[in-house]
Order: structure tokens, then sequence, then C-alpha cells
């Protein structure tokens, strides 16, 4: 039933009667509108703030047809829902998902919503957005359809004038499997990126915002297999199946962009993107290629998303916090002998113009190189450089016996 | 039971998969690569069992599941149609650190022509694991003889073989500069010209900057450096003069000094250098202690400029440094006693230097004249001199110097204070660590008097000293020191003294 049949039929009243705008249809935990607990079936009028606890969840059916998810510990205002047509939805704090019918009218933005630091306008979709309160991150995800995305200085705008923005040449057009965010440093909104495979269908499929079934499976978690040295691409094993143009829109470039014109910037595509701070975990340097989707898969240390329900894991130990670093949770043994430092993450616009940040490199080899030579040479003192110069001569001598022809040993390789 | 489990199994499926049902082929291809898993046991479809295994297999494999993408790689029959199951086996047991299984794979991988280039690769990088670093190096050398079509490998294993003599050489304890200079660096050189507009190149250059300034203490700097510094002193000067042995004449004092420093430094091509250095320092000296009463505490400022150009290299063939430096120094201080104290400090000055290369020795001579204006207005000096300093430098740890100085001292005013002097300082530094260095030096000059030899004779000045820095952090640090001076003169009554000074510092130091 759309909201003007719904009008209608509640005419005969001469008080001014407010209409309820939407009706709970699957409720997990507890949730509060205005402090009033909401039960299953439970009216939501224009006007209401919703807010869930912590494992909790309200999916609410909307008198125009949209369903709208409130993931736990979020709040959402209904600031306008007098249409079909233009309606606003602030989200305060939180995630929620939304999945809305096209409407009859056709208009560009039947439904904006807003947080803080962003707004998007949406035709006929199915989305997740995101705001933490902390970082002023806000972050959307498109699973179906197309989202028009802009950044906004004040939550404070009305439906009109964010319609007026939305509809400006400048916004972003989010598209299937794509995600954009504020920059955690700039604020900056990015050039929609796909995200993971993995976490885009798991997200999918997760419309409820249901937890792993089981506690988080305690994956054996290997190494990445790019070695140091060259692009994580240069080591991509095409498939031998016939792989058709991938419906997932591509993105500007898979190492990811950035103008010095326009200041306008593209992380690399393939990442994580964790709902809790709204932060993009870039594909670092020893990510995989993925030649059929054109994105990176980042390697396991800076974590994995659960293929159940699309979370995302940092690394073992570490916390990811709302500034953007990864905080141990509590120092272990290993941690402390290895002094392993933390994994780190990119965010200024100017790292991405940079493409050997995608290539795995030899710093830490070096560094324990360079701590077992001081401690040798402190330990042998001087006898070090009178020795030098007969074992060098040795050495020399023994790399060229060793240099052997290349096809031979081709061969005998191929013979083995 | 069984019917049970494959009912719950399928009725699991079914409601996971409910929103979208896809073929294992189409959820492959959109990259839903945990759906492929799920289903590929439990679908019905047209793939034969070989593709299946093939698609799981991947699909394990780009979730990082690569203990189960072998299990399904070998589990493929038709191994000639799918020839790129070994890379992709090798790639997993690479991931697992499986290393002889992984060297097998590759190998395999090499044989059916399936991408040479990566797998020749990580054979090197696996025999680098291994510590066998000749096979190391000529897997990687295969690599640019061969030629492959992807510049990103050539350069790359360039790149590993430069760092493989760093790797091999440190392992067998026989690293030095010499190897690092023929060896290491000519090496990761060569791989910037390769292909000097890749993106390794960057890497590369910063594996050179890093080993430059760890191994051969090569530091690259910003050209622009501004330095701000904060620095208290404390020293007791205790001073025994011969005339009056039992009665020292003790004048501890702090110094407050706060100092800017630009330096800016204009590089070419490594080929030629110029550099400027301005200083500006406050200064605040407060006599703590003091017997004498004419000593004051002074309140002033110093500024002082150095142009140094140098060519690196005049001649072609050698490394043979040479530079031009001038200078000049202005010091203005008040004191806070009333009287003739106020002093003005000027100097100037003009030095030729040169650098040999000598074995791994790097002796350097200057030829400096200087013109010193004194605030007396009877002590200025005009000074030939000509130093030699000699480096040993076993690593960054243990250093020595070896300086020595022959000097032409032409007081203008008083000519008979005119003198020559030959002096030796021997300088032994140890770092304890990037934090902390201990200094001990021991001067020794003979300074011959010229026109007051009869008087004074050729006296001696033997000057040892001992100092500890230590940083607390990257801006603070702290140190101690003591000096010991002791002058021996023909007139032992005027120009002989013994002198002591032990320091305590304190210093702020923001770049």
């Amino acid at each position: 039933m759309s909201l003007n049949n719904y009008a209608v039929e509640n005419l005969d009243d001469d008080t001014e009667e407010i209409l309820p705008v939407g009706k709970v249809k699957y409720l997990r935990g507890e949730a509060f509108r205005n402090d009033l607990k909401l039960n299953l079936g439970s009216e939501v009028f224009q006007g209401d703030k919703v807010r869930t606890e912590k494992s909790s969840v309200v999916k609410i059916s909307m008198v125009n047809d949209s369903i709208i998810t409130v993931a736990p510990q979020s709040e959402m205002l209904i600031e306008q829902f007098i249409s079909d047509d233009e309606n606003l939805i602030h989200l305060l704090k939180g995630v929620m998902r939304a999945k809305v019918k096209k409407n009859p009218t056709n208009k560009e933005n039947s439904l904006i919503v807003k947080s803080e630091t962003a707004a998007l306008g949406v035709r006929g979709t199915d989305f997740q957005f995101t705001f933490n309160n902390k970082n002023k991150v806000s972050s959307v995800l498109t699973f179906e359809g197309v989202v028009g995305f802009k950044r906004i200085s004040s939550s404070r705008f009305n439906y009109s004038d964010l319609d007026n923005e939305l509809s400006k040449s400048n916004t972003y057009e989010v598209t299937r499997g794509q995600f954009s965010a504020n920059n955690l440093k700039t604020g900056q909104i990015n050039i929609p990126t796909k995200i993971s495979a993995t976490q885009y269908h798991a997200l999918k499929r997760n419309q409820d915002f249901r937890k792993a079934r089981n506690k988080i499976k305690k994956v054996k978690i290997y190494r990445s297999i790019v070695p140091a040295g060259a692009p994580g691409k240069s080591f991509e094993s095409k498939p031998k199946i016939r792989i058709r143009r991938n419906k997932l829109k591509s993105n500007k470039s898979s190492e990811g962009f950035y103008s010095e014109n326009d200041k306008q910037f593209a992380p690399a595509a393939g990442g994580y993107l964790d709902s809790k701070t709204g932060i993009y975990i870039e594909p670092d340097s020893k990510s995989t290629y993925n030649e059929d989707q054109k994105i990176y898969t980042p390697s396991p240390d800076v974590g994995r998303v659960d293929p159940e329900t699309g979370e995302y894991i940092p690394p073992q130990n570490y916390e990811l916090t709302p500034e953007g670093s990864f905080k141990p949770i509590k120092p272990t043994s290993e941690m402390r002998r290895k002094r392993r430092p933390p994994p780190t993450l990119n965010f200024l616009p100017k790292n991405f113009s940079r493409e050997d940040r995608l290539i795995s490199d030899n710093d830490q080899a070096i560094r324990e190189n360079y701590n077992t030579y001081a401690s040798d040479v402190l330990n042998n003192g001087s006898n070090v450089l009178t020795t030098i110069q007969n074992e060098i001569i040795q050495q020399e001598n023994q790399n060229i016996n060793n240099q052997s022809n290349t096809t031979q040993i081709i061969i005998n390789i191929r013979e083995q | 039971m069984k019917k049970h489990i494959y009912l719950s199994v399928l009725l699991l499926s079914l409601k996971t998969y409910a929103i979208a049902p896809q073929s294992i082929s189409t959820m492959f291809k959109e990259g839903d690569y945990e759906g492929v898993l799920e289903l590929i046991n439990s679908s019905k479809s047209n793939l034969t069992n070989d593709q299946k295994n093939y698609l799981a297999g991947i699909s394990a494999f780009r979730l990082y599941r690569y203990d189960l993408a072998v299990v399904f790689f070998k589990k493929i029959k038709n191994k000639s149609k799918y020839n790129d199951i070994y890379y992709l086996i090798g790639q997993s047991y690479y991931s697992m650190e499986e290393m002889q299984k992984s060297g097998k794979y590759f190998k395999k991988s090499i044989a059916t022509n399936h991408k040479p280039d990566a797998s020749l690769y990580y054979l090197g990088m696996i025999h680098k694991e291994l510590g066998l670093f000749n096979k190391a190096k000529n897997y990687f050398k295969q690599i640019h003889d061969v030629n492959f079509p992807d510049i990103n490998f050539i350069q790359a294993a360039h790149h590993q073989t430069g760092l493989l003599y760093l790797d091999g050489y440190l392992k067998t304890k026989k690293l030095s500069k010499k190897v690092i200079r023929k060896k290491v660096l000519p090496r990761l050189e060569y791989a910037i010209k390769s292909a000097p507009n890749q993106p390794l190149v960057n890497i590369i250059r910063r594996d050179i900057n890093f080993i430059k300034s760890k191994y051969l203490n090569e530091s690259i700097r910003n050209p622009l450096l501004l330095n701000f510094s904060q620095f208290f002193n404390y020293n007791s000067n205790v001073i025994y003069q011969s005339i009056e042995p039992t009665e020292n004449n003790n004048s501890s004092s702090g110094l407050l000094n706060t100092g800017f420093s630009g330096t800016y430094i204009l590089e070419t091509d490594t080929k030629m250098k110029f550099e400027n250095i301005t200083n500006l320092y406050l200064n605040h000296q407060y006599h703590l202690e003091q017997k004498d009463p004419n000593i004051a505490r002074y309140d002033g400022l110093t500024l002082g400029l150095k142009n140094q150009f140098m060519i690196n290299k005049p001649f072609n063939k050698f490394h043979f440094p040479i530079w031009l430096s001038i200078g000049a120094n202005h010091q203005e201080m008040n004191n806070t006693l009333s009287g003739d104290l106020t002093f003005d400090n000027r100097s100037y000055f003009i030095a030729i230097g040169n650098q040999f290369h000598f074995w791994l020795l790097k002796p350097t001579t200057e030829l400096k004249y200087e013109i010193f204006e004194n605030f007396t207005g009877q002590n200025d000096q005009k000074n030939l001199s000509i130093n030699s300093i000699l480096p040993f430098s076993f690593n960054q740890y243990l250093i020595f110097f070896l300086i020595g100085e022959i000097k032409v001292s032409q007081f203008v005013n008083t000519p008979e204070l005119s003198n020559n002097q030959i002096s030796g300082t021997v300088t032994h530094m140890m770092k304890f660590n990037d934090h902390q260095k201990f200094t001990t030096s021991g001067t020794l000059s003979i300074i011959d008097t010229k026109d007051m030899r009869e008087q004074r004779g050729y006296e001696i000045l033997i000057s040892p000293q001992v100092s500890y820095e230590s940083k607390i952090n990257k801006y603070l640090n702290w140190g101690l020191s003591y000096k010991f001076e002791m002058k021996l003169s023909k007139d032992d009554e005027t120009f002989s003294y013994e002198q002591h000074v032990a320091s305590l510092s304190f210093g702020v130091e923001y770049e």
C-alpha cells in the first residue's frame, strides 16, 4: 500500500492524525523508538528515532514498500517520510541497510539518507550505509542498482537542499559491488571503488546482520603468495576458463587513482570495508591480483572477512581503531619476541598516486639482517677488516665458476 | 541419520541461496568463491569433475585456503589440459612455507611452459629463503638472461640479486664496505637502469638509500634542513696556575645556548655539491661560582656562515673529491659588569681541501687560512694551517680518528707571541647503539714560541678528555664530559697551568 492511499483511507477523521510510516517486520534483541521498546508489528512515525542495542536488529517495512534494516548499536532518525518520493532519513550512528523499490514517479532521489558527513540519494536499489560518529566517516556499499553519493558539511540540510546537491554533476554514482566513503584524514569522498568480491557476496547475503553461526573459526592463516620484489599482478595466473565480460562495473583503475588537478582519488580496488569504523582497508603490498574481477585481494597481513557474515576481521591480536590504526588487543609473547610492527594502512590521497605501494618489498628482511650484522661485527671486532679481502676474492672466483648457461639449466629442470 | 544430515545441509544451502539461486560457474564469474565452495558438492550441474575441481581449487586459492586448493587441484585427472595447476600448487605450497614441495611444482610449471618467468622467480626466492644463495642467484640470472617479456621480473631479478649479495655476505660474516660498493649497489643501480619507469624503482631507490645509510654511513638528507636547539651546560672549571699551585681559580659556570641553524645542500647528479650552513646562536653565560670578581655574565649572539663548494669527481676515473670553503663568524657579547669587557669577536676563513680513497680508508686534508679579530685588540691573529684527518671505521659502532695539524700563528699587535704548532690527536668513538656514544680523545701539541724561545722554550700541551652522550628520545639528549689540560713551559711561573673541566649538559634539538 502506498503512503498516498494510506492517507486517503484515513481522511474521515477531521483531527490531524499522525500516520505511521512503517511497521516492524523483524526484530532480534531489543530496539527502541524514542526510548519506547519496539515489538514485532510496532508502528514507527515520522520524527521517530529508532535505536538498536548490542546484538539487536530491527527491520522496518516502510509504507512505500521499502525495507530498512537497522544494524546493532545503531541509531537513525526518520526525518521526513511524507510521500512516495521525498523521504529523508538521518543515520546518527552505526549501520543501516535499505532495499528501496523503484518509485512510480521516477523521481531521481526518492529516498535520501544523510549523516553528518555525507548524503546519498536513492531511486531503486539495495545498499548499506555506515556512519561512525567517532571518526565521522560515512561509507556506502551498493548491492544492487545505483546510489548517488556526496560529501556534505552539515546534517542540518533538509530534503530539498540535499536533493539539489545530489542532482549536481559532481555527485558520484556508486554502482553494484562498489563503495565510496569519506577519507579518514581529509573527509573527501573517494571515486567509487570495488570492494573484495568475497566480502561483497557475503554482505549481500547477510541481509539481517546475522552473526556467524559458530564463533569465527580459527582458520589457519598462511602468508601471501606474493614474494618480495614484483607487483602482485605479475604473479597472477589467469584461469583456463572463459569468463564473459563481468557485470560488475569496472574500476577507474585497479591500482587506485589520484588526480593532482581536481584532487579526486580512488583507493586500490578489492579491499575490505569495516562496518564498525566505516574504514576501507586498502589492498596491501602483498596483495594478489584477480584478473577476472580486476581487483586485488589483500593479504592476510591486513585481516580477512568472515565468509559467512561478510564482517571484516582484523589481523590476529589486533583491533582496528576508528582512527585507522591497528591496536594490539593484548601483546602476545610471540609479538614481543618478534617485535613485529602492526600493519599500517594508507589513507592520504597522495599515497594513492604511488603504484609501488602494491609491490611487496624487502624492508623486514633487510632490517633483520642488519641487526644480525651489527651484533656479529661487535662480537668479532677488528678481525673483520683484516680477513675481508681474501674472502672477497675467493667468493668472486666461486661466483664466476657457478655462472653457467641459462638454457642448459632450463633443460636440466625439464629433465627432472 | 545420513539422510538427516544430507537434508539439513541441503536445506541450509537452499536457505542461504534462496535469494538468488545461481550456477557454480556464474558464482565463480561473479567472484562469489565462498558460494562456489559451498555448492560444489551439493549442486546439480553440467560441469565435469575436472571442471568442478578446477573451479573449487581456484575458489579456495582465492580465499587463501591453500591447503584445500591443493586437495582440489590434485584431484584433477586431465593435468595436461589444466597445466596451470602446477604453478598454482607451487604458489599454494610457497604460501604454506613448504619450500621443497613448492620448488618441485614450480619446476613442473616451467616444464609445461606456464609462467616460466614467475616460476623462476619463485625458485629464486625459495632458495634464498632456504639459504642457498648461489642457487638462488642462478635462478634470478636465468630471468634476466632469457629476457622474458615481463620487464617487472627482469628488474626484480636484478634487485633480488643485489640483495642476495647483501644477505650472502652477511650470513658468512664477510660483508664489507667494498662488497657493498662493488657488488650490492652496482647491481641495484643496474636494476633501476634496466626499467627506469617501473614502480619497483622507488623501492629499489629506498633500499639503496637504506643500505648506504646503514652500511656506509652515508645519510641521505633533505636539501634544506632547519634545526633548533636549546642547550644547557654546567661546567666546573678548575684552573691551577703554576704561580700559585695551592690556590685554584674556580669559575664554574652555566651556559644557556639557544640556536637556530639552517643547512642547504644543492647536489647535482652526485658530481657537484654546494652546501650553505647558517648558524645563529643566542648565548647566556652565568658564572655560578667565581673567585675573580672581574669574571662576568655574558649575554650575546653568535652568527656563523659557511659556504662550501665540492666537486665529487674532478677526474673521471677516480673518486677524489675536492672542495673550497669560505666562512665568517661574528660574536657580540655584553657583560653584566661595568668597564671595558664588552667584546666583539670576528673571524674569517678560506680553505681548500680534498679526500683520497686509499683501500678502505678515506683521509681528508685541508689547507686553511684564518683571520681572527679579538675583543681586546691585542690578540688579533692570522693563522695558516694544514690538517689531515684519517678515520678508521670498522663499522658504524667503532670509529677511530687520527688528526694531525701544523699551524703557523702570527699575532698582529703582539708579534712576539707568534708561534708555530704541531699537534696530533687520537680519538676513539664507540657507539653502544644509535642512542649512546662514548668518546675518548687525547691531544699532544708542541709549540715553538719563536721570538720568545729563550724565555719559554718549546712548550708542550697535553689534553686528554672523555665524554658520554646519550639521546633520551628523538629530541632530548644529555651528556657528561671531563677534560684535563696541562701546559708545560720553560717559563713555568707565567705560562704553565693545569685545568680540569667537568661538565654536564642537557639539550633539546628539533629538526
